[in-house]
């Protein structure tokens, strides 16, 4: 114990000599190159330190002040990213890191987004979890602009592989939401796109763009096209988590995500969609009794149903039914009694 | 080399359990000197290239005439013996030939297919552009006729216009074939360069033939094809792994996971998808059945894991131990005869129905839990590891890592006598170069012993190697490796009465293909396996002939595209030996220990290293305790790390898609946790040392 503990405190010493050096540099102002690589040094050591990441930043700043030319200032941020990458080895869940990513990624001239978005489909091998890499990967797929269609395939293929992923799940549920406001929005943009059309067509002839601009403009366009033939099929999505119920009834990612994918049903279909649903789920705890997601799923969809119904014998009928499940959930599982209590109060109106 | 005098062991045979015993006793430092009659490694299960393999046949006469040489020998010998009394000899019973061969075998059962068949199959390139051209004079004349051939041909183009594109098709792949093959000649031709041995350049130069296919040209790809005699079936997460893990013969072995495992199931070749995630994707389930497929692996891994919360569940699991596992499957899990026939023939590879009507659930579980985790370790779609290069990569690792350690190798050398003293002792042995080598103690295969009565058949094997010039799955790439389970006649009329006297009936047929380094590029090898009673009297004829003609072609007539075609075939019957449990101490001379040669099932080995270690203990009586090291590493500072990593990364290669620094050793315990199963070897090289 004696001799660990000695490593360790010889680690602290020196995690402390080296820190005190560097931000007596900061305090200094010296925003060299050689504070850079001293900081860099140290945040290898722990990569967990917000001050170190920002005097980093600031060192950047000046550098760009001096206008060194796009090659010295790509080389720099090449060398950035070989270090940071380092880091999220020894830290991945580290906040600071992935915000330092995206800072200069978007400072990076040229910056090759694709590289970045294989990077990330890498990480997300090693570890498909990582909510860190999740939305940092929403950030690189909105540089690159590509289609829903190819953002839902990522997300089934991950599911497919292991579909006990929140992070799978909701980087699904921003496609849903991102194709339900889209498909609202249609109607009212499509007098005004026209317009713009137009507009844009004369903007094209009068002004010579960069082939940088064209480039990203004909992106833009393309995702357009292909968003805009994208649908969403809720038929096929309810199936997909039914697959995933009988799976694993155990997995609760999918039971929360059948949840919210019920609140998001159009209204006009919706009191068929929680039926139907209700049907899948009571087959399920047919087999499974004692799913307790299962149990206190078939509870939200009660109340949900109660919500559309406006016959009180039904509602009662349904009320009578939820309260039934909510004792015996409390039976199944006395452990979480008082979290079934609670959701029972919180649901006063229903229960 | 120097000259041996004494040893403290002497083993015979280079199969897989004398080649552990030989590693084992080396690293415990016996002195051990190892023999093999053959000129290569393996015995039983040996890797043979085309012409070795060839020769096994070929060579059949002159065996019969030896044997019987060797026959009026013994006979000089048992004389010998009976003149000389306090130095006794004992009769040589070693064969130079132990039976691995059936002596019934006949040349018949190897066949070629007659020249136009071969000619049907792969068209020279010039032939192939006549052809065409003279398709065209006929589409614009429409006249008579010349060839058979070309009149065929011609109605299939009326017929079908698919076809006829299907057909180009074929000719450009053939053209690309034969552009491979040329590019290979090149290729061998620069290393026989390199060689300088002239002899072997002459004779390839004139042998490399055009027709690709024939005899010849098999003979001149001898070397890029790896028929092995048995093929074994290692799982993932097994003992035999473990040593190989943990006594560096990484360096030797390289594994590849099984493509696929399919079943024959309504006629038609079905995987069983085991792991959540493939269950979650399959459309071949229903609902139900995939919540009763997971219900059943999740119950069989907690149970063997001592993981089951629920007590209704584990005494229901536990109430059904002693029961059979057909009736846990249909009545517990409701499983229909589809699951139930998969997870009898897939996962627990049940020999037949007499073992499918006998396997109790505690077995039966055990099965399941094994395949699964095997399955889990990386994340494949199946739990089976195949030994790149062919399964003898076992013994000759093992017999590497033995003369690493000292142990020393003679092959083509045999035992003429064993040297006795007047206790019935072993002294030593008089080897095939007339040498006296003293040793106390003969390690033999028992059936190398057949006229002392020690060994019994226990089963016979029927086997057949077919070599194809397609995959039975030409659009599926990752079943390029591929185990298909076949469990009985798919027209049962003939072999009604053959199927009660012999219920084992589970035909294995196992494809290897370029992807497995066994064959040339788009050449495959078809492995026949069945199991039969000693007694039964089945040739392997019999048995393969309906699974060979369904799908396979032999004939010219046969104009079905999709069937491989055959360019080899050959039957053979071996023959599994088992030492008898008692023996009477007087019938053999001390010293001379008998094993059991390897057990071609499913085992992964499991026989072999229990008779390793308990040949070892007759031996090292220290080794005694359940968990001795068998296989202590003492010279492991010998091997430098790169080479370690380096073989590991092979098998990891799969895994690893972009060339990142990131440092393993500090990940987070989450992420450990999510990648442990992705790791193989490393990770238990690692755990292990630890």
């Amino acid at each position: 114990m004696n001799t660990k503990l000695d490593g360790d405190l010889k680690k602290i010493d020196n995690f402390l000599k080296q820190r005190d050096v560097v931000l007596q540099k900061r305090k200094e102002g010296d925003f060299s190159l050689d504070s850079l690589e001293s900081v860099q040094k140290i945040l290898l050591i722990n990569p967990d330190v917000a001050t170190f990441w920002a005097f980093i930043k600031e060192i950047y700043e000046h550098y760009e002040a001096t206008s060194p030319g796009i090659e010295k200032l790509i080389e720099i941020y090449k060398k950035d990213r070989a270090h940071v990458e380092k880091c999220m080895g020894i830290h991945p869940k580290s906040y600071y890191i992935w915000y330092h990513r995206r800072w200069t990624s978007e400072r990076t001239p040229q910056m090759d987004w694709k590289k970045e978005l294989k990077l990330c489909n890498y990480l997300l091998t090693l570890d498909k979890r990582n909510f860190h890499c999740w939305n940092y990967r929403r950030f690189v797929v909105s540089q690159l602009k590509l289609s829903l269609k190819e953002e839902l395939d990522f997300t089934t293929f991950k599911i497919e592989e292991n579909f006990s992923n929140y992070s799978a799940w909701h980087n699904r549920s921003t496609i849903v939401t991102t194709f339900k406001r889209s498909k609202e929005n249609k109607n009212v943009k499509e007098n005004e796109k026209e317009k713009e059309n137009e507009k844009e067509k004369e903007n094209e002839n009068e002004n010579e763009k960069t082939e940088e601009q064209k480039e990203k403009q004909e992106k833009e366009e393309k995702k357009k096209i292909n968003d805009e033939e994208f649908t969403f099929k809720f038929q096929e999505e309810f199936e997909f988590v039914q697959n995933a119920l009988y799976v694993d009834p155990e997995d609760q990612s999918t039971w929360i995500y059948l949840q919210w994918l019920i609140s998001q049903s159009s209204n006009e279909g919706k009191l068929e969609r929680i039926n139907t649903t209700i049907q899948v789920v009571e087959e399920l705890l047919g087999i499974e009794p004692k799913s307790k997601w299962g149990n206190l799923t078939l509870v939200f969809l009660l109340r949900e149903k109660a919500n559309k119904v406006d016959d009180e014998d039904k509602q009662s009928n349904l009320r009578n039914h939820a309260k039934e499940i909510i004792n015996k959930l409390i039976k199944l599982d006395p452990r979480h009694t008082n979290f079934y209590n609670d959701f029972a109060n919180s649901n006063k109106s229903f229960l | 080399m120097e000259k041996i005098e004494d040893a403290d062991v002497i083993i015979l045979g280079t199969g897989i359990t004398p080649t552990l015993i030989s590693a084992s006793l080396s690293r415990l430092k016996k002195k051990v000197l190892h023999m093999d009659f053959k000129p290569y490694y393996g015995s039983e299960m040996s890797t043979l290239s085309f012409k070795e393999f060839y020769s096994l046949f070929d060579q059949k006469t002159k065996k019969t005439e030896e044997k019987e040489t060797e026959k009026e020998k013994e006979k000089k010998d048992e004389k010998q013996e009976k003149k000389e009394n306090e130095n006794v000899t004992f009769s040589d019973s070693i064969k130079p030939v132990p039976l691995i061969f059936e002596e019934s075998y006949t040349e018949s059962s190897l066949t070629f297919p007659k020249p136009e068949v071969r000619r049907f199959w792969m068209f020279p390139k010039k032939e192939e552009k006549k052809e065409k051209e003279e398709e065209k004079e006929k589409e614009e004349e429409k006249e008579k006729e010349e060839e058979k051939e070309n009149e065929n041909e011609k109605q299939e183009n009326n017929d079908n216009e698919k076809e006829k594109d299907e057909e180009k098709k074929e000719n450009e792949k053939e053209e690309e074939k034969e552009e491979k093959e040329e590019k290979q000649k090149e290729e061998e031709e620069e290393k026989i360069e390199e060689k300088e041995k002239d002899k072997e350049k002459e004779e390839k130069k004139k042998e490399v033939p055009e027709q690709i296919g024939s005899l010849e040209w098999l003979k001149c790809k001898s070397s890029r094809f790896m028929i092995d005699l048995q093929p074994h079936y290692i799982f993932a997460r097994s003992e035999i792994l473990k040593i190989v893990a943990t006594s560096n013969l990484t360096h030797y072995i390289d594994f590849q996971l099984l493509g696929s495992i399919q079943l024959l199931h309504e006629g038609k070749f079905q995987a069983l998808p085991c792991s959540r995630s493939e269950i979650f994707k399959t459309k071949s389930l229903e609902l139900i059945e995939k919540r009763f497929l997971m219900k059943f692996i999740t119950h069989c891994t907690k149970y063997s894991t001592n993981e089951i919360e629920d007590e209704e569940v584990l005494d229901e699991i536990k109430s059904w131990l002693e029961k059979p596992f057909t009736d846990f499957l249909t009545k517990y899990y409701k499983f229909n005869t589809k699951l139930h026939d998969f997870v009898f023939y897939t996962i627990v590879m049940a020999s037949g129905k007499g073992e499918i009507a006998t396997l109790k659930t505690k077995d039966g579980i055990k099965s399941v839990y094994k395949y699964i985790i095997s399955m889990n370790r990386f994340q494949g779609t199946t739990p089976i590891l195949w030994p790149q290069y062919g399964i003898s990569g076992f013994p000759q690792g093992f017999s590497r890592s033995s003369a690493i350690y000292g142990g020393t190798f003679m092959l083509n050398s045999f035992v003429q006598k064993l040297v006795l003293n007047g206790k019935n002792q072993i002294e030593g042995i008089i080897n095939s170069s007339n040498e006296k080598i003293k040793s106390p103690i003969v390690i033999s295969p028992v059936h190398y012993w057949d006229n002392l009565g020690q060994g019994v058949v226990k089963k016979r094997i029927l086997r057949s190697i077919l070599i194809t010039d397609r995959s039975l799955f030409p659009n599926e790439e990752n079943h390029d490796t591929s185990l298909v389970i076949i469990p009985s006649m798919d027209n049962s009329k003939e072999e009604k009465e053959e199927e009660k006297e012999n219920e084992e009936s589970v035909i294995q047929l196992l494809q290897l293909g370029p992807h497995s380094h066994a064959t040339p590029d788009n050449v495959y090898i078809i492995h026949l396996t069945c199991f039969v009673n000693k007694d039964s009297k089945t040739t392997p004829n019999e048995k393969f002939d309906w699974v060979i003609k369904k799908y396979f072609k032999r004939e010219k007539s046969e104009q079905n595209e999709e069937k491989p075609a055959i360019i080899f075939d050959c039957n053979f019957v071996q023959k599994i030996y088992e030492r008898k449990q008692q023996i009477s101490e007087d019938a053999l001379p001390k010293g001379l220990l008998l094993f059991n040669p390897s057990n071609p099932l499913q085992d992964s080995f499991q026989s072999s290293i229990d008779e390793t270690k308990r040949i070892v203990r007759l031996i090292c009586p220290e080794m005694i305790e359940e968990n001795s090291n068998f296989f202590p590493n003492i010279q492991q500072e010998v091997y430098s790390k790169k080479k370690e990593s380096k073989t590991e990364s092979k098998i990891e290669k799969k895994f690893v898609s972009l060339d990142i620094s990131i440092n393993e050793g500090k990940e987070t315990e989450e992420k450990k946790e999510e990648i442990e199963n992705q790791k193989n070897v490393k990770i238990e090289l690692k755990f292990i040392e630890n």
